[in-house]
């Protein structure tokens, strides 16, 4: 008995040593730990739609960004103070003298997620992929600049309309050029690619979501159904996915960045709530929020469980609604500006709890080039209905407006631009429709004469947010970013000058004067820039919330 | 019997091609191409003109009718226009979670209706089966999504008693399905009540009092089923009303069954996934209606010989 | 005529001894009264006005206020009273619901009606009809309907295409027009089988046969015997109808799809406020209970009444 009793109270001394040195290298609730990263478990998120595609030609919000990071990577990337470093490849890139000819070498060991070793030829196929009209890539601006890129698009578009229907993806290429010019792989590891003119932004590009690489023979093989079938060698592949409920990765060990990736899975459940998110986050049924809505904001940074647990990256993210210059009655500049002058922004703003500042202009307040003298368009409703009365509106008018109900934040504005917009005797018709609906039709030409959308910058430099948004060059049919379909020639023309540019100085310059006139223009009411919040709970460690794409969790761990 | 079970198939196979005609109907004054219905709304213009040509939609509306309710029987409830996945295949994806909710949903109100029921009718005219009455009538008078949010909130959020949200586990059933079961209980309760007040005034059951049997025994063994009978074809007809309900509970528990899936169709813009999920509601009822009519000739007697 | 006025005293004698029903009447008349008198009320400063925000009834951090104070239930996300918007929400859902409620009644006992009075095909025609249009979720097929209405108005086709009858062109826009003729065409089916019943059971009845060897005509044998009789059932149906009309009036504004904001009603006011519910639960609470309590006195009135025109059939 005596000696049963001995043996416990040593177990329990030794049990609480080990308890005390464990609760010691947890560090306690400091989010930003890096002593002892804990391996396995699941983390869990959700969205409040279902995600459309995990192909990098077609992705457009966070969680698809997020889950591409995971299980594909780009020949770059960025770190957490917003530097670019070498990811799939090797080094950064050796670039030409003339700024024009970025030369890449692959890191040795990169695979595929099937075994297959990656290759040069993979990167100029993920690259050459946003050109090939066939994959209706959104982003096929950003590759627009590589030397033959217009050609090899015009080849396709022939081969396209030549044989129509349904096709899968063959490589079958029969119209010269068969191939990008500018972009070959010189080696089994290496990659050349040359620009038609230079741009200081092209490093950028490489290390957006989009430019990651893909295997040949898997888009071969699943064609239009790539999108929910990727394959790619980032630490995690997709083992689950129930459309609209439920998404699941695993952890991939024959990454070259499987060590970094501490937890076990990924789960992301779809389809829930901003308000159902929030109650299962705070009954521990979710790891991490990717965002915060106003209603519950307060309340939680006023929470001190929560003290050290909101993550904040200020005035990222604009918040715009979007005035359709190709539909009436929007086509009249005087219109759009009237409706800038009658929204009460600062008090929208104060509706969200202060979580931004007031625009002026596109660009957020992050990016270089943000200009903090554009004049703006403060409150002013006798001034709106001025200018209404000059464009010849007198009975009022009535607009449709696309609303989304399931983004609280953008709900809520929306609800106070109607009643601000009812002032002045425009009457607005709110039409709830889900994400994939607005995307779908808003981007399309024609459709939707009013919406509210938001916008990351994908980098650091005003192209990026400009040359999307209002470049009148970029508008397409369908796909198309700029959705207010806003084109002026002057604005396009200065697109033209400032991206081969070279000056750093006087490019932004350019951008500068450009954004001045799209904010004369008006096609957008310009609202605020929005902070972006994320809330994790104190278990999950490793995190830091970045200024574009914000939401990056490869490398986190729970510390349960 | 043969002839009966003949007779309520060959009945339902028309209800149900009634509510197809109604339903092409309502899908042609909708705006918009039937070609990117059947092809998806991501095809191109050669697919779009080949799929006129192929399907006729350029014929007269009694040719399509018929095309389209030949469709309908292969089982092609068309293409959605956001994912492409054929409607039919989206819709069976999500019949699990509906079906498993209601099941649990009827366990429960089965278990309180039933004695409710029972025993107001033993108790008839006390004030138990007065307070019943008011708290029956109570239950059918409340919006089912505000009793979901009501109970998500208090007995979910607040007191941890139940999972917040989603489908991962039995479970996360039993809260929705509660809410369920008390939106029908006060109907199903009074229901069971009247017929036993019914019955147990019957010769019948004199009788069986008569020859000395056990108040219980009166009560369950023999009253209570000849109550029953009705009540199953309240159920059949009423899997309609259930339905309505479950749209708004899956909605707010976010489970992913077939009444978020027409929400969602309706935000979504998804004419084909609308009306398909609209159908499908169609074919669930009048199959419960069938079955119940069924159940109802084994059960009864009396009117299996069509006395 | 005496005899029905003695038979309508006696009825409300009965329904007098009858508390609940009673309870529900009043409650109903009291909503009809608040509802009527409301933009009196604001005109007087008891109410404020509904559809405008307000920066007032925002706290310093922009966020509703609780009640208690000036503003007696609390205030909503943009400021707005919710007292004086749950009283206008009252004209609304009482406007929706009742007009609903008698288009339904309309649809149900002209079909009804016929189907029991001619019998034969034209019963069995109806019957299946009625059951083809019940074997859809009322909430599903009003989502299905009033999802497929465009914001800027749907022109709904009712002719088959190959013919130019225009006058069949109805462009409906959302509103509370197109919501209650939705709701209206959604719940008239369950009126169907008790009128038919009733139909059947007086065309027997003495004076019924009476009045066809006289030689009157069909016409007038329905709308001077039938009728009058199948009145008390009707007013039952359509009270109990009400209250399902209410019920999907709120759901219909629940999913967005009812009368647009920033209308009053109790259902949109439910959804604007749902996101806030775990910081102020009054915004979900108060407007909700105003349903309930509503839909209560209905189906409490109608329970009553039942009582009366039908004291075995206590169902």
């Amino acid at each position: 008995m005596r000696g049963l009793f001995n043996a416990i109270t040593v177990g329990a001394l030794l049990l609480m040593m080990v308890g005390v040195a464990g609760a010691d290298s947890a560090g306690g609730l400091s989010g930003a730990n890096v002593h002892s990263p804990k391996r396995g478990g699941t983390l869990r998120l959700a969205h409040t739609s279902d995600i459309r595609s995990m192909d990098p030609t077609t992705i457009y919000d966070w969680l698809e960004g997020l889950l591409t990071m995971l299980i594909y990577n780009p020949l770059l990337d960025y770190d957490e103070n917003d530097k670019i470093v070498p990811m799939l490849a090797e080094a950064l890139p050796t670039i030409s003298s003339d700024g024009s000819i970025y030369t890449f070498r692959l890191r040795a060991g990169a695979r595929f997620s099937n075994g297959r070793e990656v290759t040069a030829e993979d990167v100029v196929y993920s690259l050459e992929r946003h050109l090939d009209p066939k994959f209706h890539s959104s982003y096929a601006n950003y590759y627009q600049g590589i030397s033959g890129a217009a050609a090899f698009t015009e080849a396709r578009m022939k081969e396209l309309t030549a044989a129509p229907g349904h096709q899968p993806a063959k490589s079958g290429r029969r119209i010269e050029p068969l191939t990008v010019t500018g972009m070959h792989a010189v080696d089994r590891r290496t990659i050349q690619i040359q620009l038609e003119k230079p741009d200081l932004t092209f490093s950028d590009v490489l290390a957006t979501p989009y430019s990651v690489i893909v295997p040949r023979e898997e888009v071969e093989r699943w064609g239009d159904s790539f999108a929910v079938h990727p394959m790619g060698t980032g630490p995690f592949v997709l083992k689950d996915w129930k459309r609209g409920v439920r998404l699941k990765l695993v952890h991939n060990p024959i990454s070259l960045f499987s060590a970094q990736a501490h937890v076990d899975a990924v789960e992301a459940l779809t389809g829930i709530p901003e308000s159902a998110q929030v109650m299962m986050f705070e009954r521990g049924e979710l790891d991490f929020l990717s965002a915060i809505p106003a209603s519950d904001f307060l309340r939680l940074k006023r929470d001190p469980n929560y003290q050290l647990c909101i993550a904040e990256a200020t005035g990222c993210n604009p918040i715009y609604i979007s005035l359709n210059c190709e539909m009436p009655p929007f086509t009249n500049r005087l219109v759009r500006q009237a409706l800038n002058y009658a929204v009460n922004k600062q008090q929208i703003l104060k509706g969200i709890q202060s979580r931004g500042v007031v625009a002026r202009g596109v660009l957020p307040n992050t990016v270089k080039g943000f200009n903090p003298l554009l004049p703006g368009y403060p409150y002013d409703p006798a001034k709106a209905r001025m200018l209404l009365a000059e464009a010849g509106i007198t009975n009022g008018l009535t607009v449709p407006f696309w609303i989304l109900q399931e983004d609280q934040d953008k709900y809520q504005t929306a609800l106070r631009v109607q009643q601000d917009l009812a002032a002045v005797g425009v009457t607005l018709e709110l039409k709830i429709v889900s994400y994939q609906a607005l995307l779908d039709e808003g981007q399309r030409r024609g459709h939707v004469a009013m919406s509210i959308w938001d916008w990351l910058a994908d980098f650091n430099d005003p192209k990026d947010t400009l040359d999307f948004l209002v470049n009148g060059e970029r508008i397409t049919d369908d796909g198309c970013l700029n959705v207010a379909f806003y084109s002026n020639p002057r604005v396009n023309e200065l697109f033209h000058r400032a991206a081969p540019e070279l000056d750093r100085g006087k490019r932004l310059q350019l951008y500068q004067e450009l954004e001045r006139i799209v904010a004369d223009d008006a096609p957008w009411i310009f609202l605020f820039q929005k902070n972006d919040y994320a809330l994790r709970q104190v278990w999950l460690k490793g995190f830091t919330i970045r200024s574009h794409w914000p939401q990056r969790l490869e490398n986190v761990w729970l510390d349960k | 019997m043969l002839t009966r079970f003949l007779n309520r198939f060959i009945w339902s196979v028309l209800t149900l091609v009634g509510t197809a005609v109604l339903t092409f109907f309502l899908l042609n004054a909708v705006p918009g191409d039937i070609a990117k219905v059947i092809a998806g709304s991501k095809a191109s213009p050669e697919v779009i003109q080949e799929i006129h040509a192929r399907y006729h939609l350029d014929d007269p509306w009694w040719e399509r009718l018929g095309l389209y309710l030949g469709r309908l029987a292969r089982g092609d409830l068309g293409h959605s226009y956001v994912t492409d996945q054929p409607v039919l295949e989206a819709i069976l994806m999500r019949l699990p979670t509906t079906a498993a909710l209601a099941s649990v949903a009827g366990v429960m109100w089965m278990v309180i209706a039933v004695p409710l029921g029972v025993l107001t009718a033993r108790f008839s005219g006390s004030w138990f089966d007065r307070l019943t009455l008011v708290v029956a009538t109570l239950s059918l008078s409340l919006p089912a999504f505000w009793l979901a949010r009501m109970l998500q909130y208090w007995l979910s959020y607040k007191l941890a008693w139940f999972p917040v949200a989603t489908f991962q586990s039995v479970r996360h059933l039993l809260l929705p399905a509660a809410t369920l079961a008390i939106l029908s209980i006060g109907y199903y309760a009074r229901l069971i009540h009247t017929n036993m007040v019914e019955v147990l005034e019957s010769p019948y059951i004199r009788a069986v009092r008569a020859k000395g049997a056990s108040e219980t025994r009166v009560l369950f063994k023999h009253a209570l089923r000849n109550a029953v009978i009705p009540v199953l074809t309240i159920l059949g007809m009423d899997v309609a009303a259930m339905l309505g309900g479950v749209l708004f509970i899956e909605n707010v528990f976010a489970l992913p069954g077939i009444g978020t899936l027409a929400v969602q169709s309706v935000y979504n813009l998804d004419p084909p996934m609308i009306m398909g999920t609209v159908l499908f509601s169609g074919v669930l009822v009048v199959g419960a209606n069938w079955v119940v009519d069924l159940a109802y000739g084994w059960i009864d007697p009396r009117i299996k010989t069509g006395s | 005529m005496p005899a029905s006025i003695s038979l309508l005293m006696k009825a409300c004698r009965t329904l007098a001894a009858n508390r609940l029903a009673i309870t529900g009447a009043l409650i109903i008349v009291a909503s009809a009264l608040l509802a009527l008198t409301a933009p009196t009320m604001t005109r007087i400063h008891l109410l404020r006005l509904p559809d405008m925000q307000d920066q007032k009834g925002l706290d310093d951090d922009g966020s509703p206020r609780r009640g208690g104070g000036t503003y007696l239930l609390g205030t909503d996300n943009l400021g707005r009273d919710v007292l004086s918007r749950v009283v206008y929400g009252a004209r609304v859902s009482l406007s929706i619901g009742i007009a609903a409620m008698l288009t339904a009644t309309v649809i149900g006992v002209t079909i009804g009606l016929l189907a029991g009075f001619y019998g034969g095909k034209l019963d069995l025609l109806l019957m299946r009809f009625t059951e083809m249009n019940m074997t859809i979720p009322a909430i599903l097929l009003a989502m299905a309907f009033a999802g497929l209405l465009d914001v800027n108005g749907r022109t709904l086709h009712l002719h088959p295409a190959g013919l130019p009858w225009h006058f069949l062109d109805f462009t409906l826009k959302r509103g509370a027009v197109s919501v209650f003729l939705i709701i209206g065409l959604v719940c008239w089916p369950g009126m169907v089988r008790v009128v038919r019943a009733q139909t059947l059971a007086l065309k027997e009845r003495e004076f019924v046969q009476a009045a066809r060897a006289l030689g009157a005509s069909d016409a007038r044998i329905v709308f001077r015997c039938v009728f009058p009789n199948l009145l008390p059932t009707v007013i039952v149906l359509a009270v109990m109808t009400t209250a399902n009309t209410i019920l999907l009036e709120a759901g219909l504004g629940y999913l967005g799809i009812g009368v647009p904001p920033p209308a009053p009603t109790w259902g949109t006011m439910i959804s604007e406020g749902q996101a806030y519910f775990t910081t102020f639960p009054h915004l979900v609470i108060v407007p909700g209970m105003a349903i309930v309590l509503t839909v209560l006195a209905f189906n409490l009135l109608g329970q009553g009444l039942q009582e009366i025109v039908d004291p075995q059939h206590r169902r």
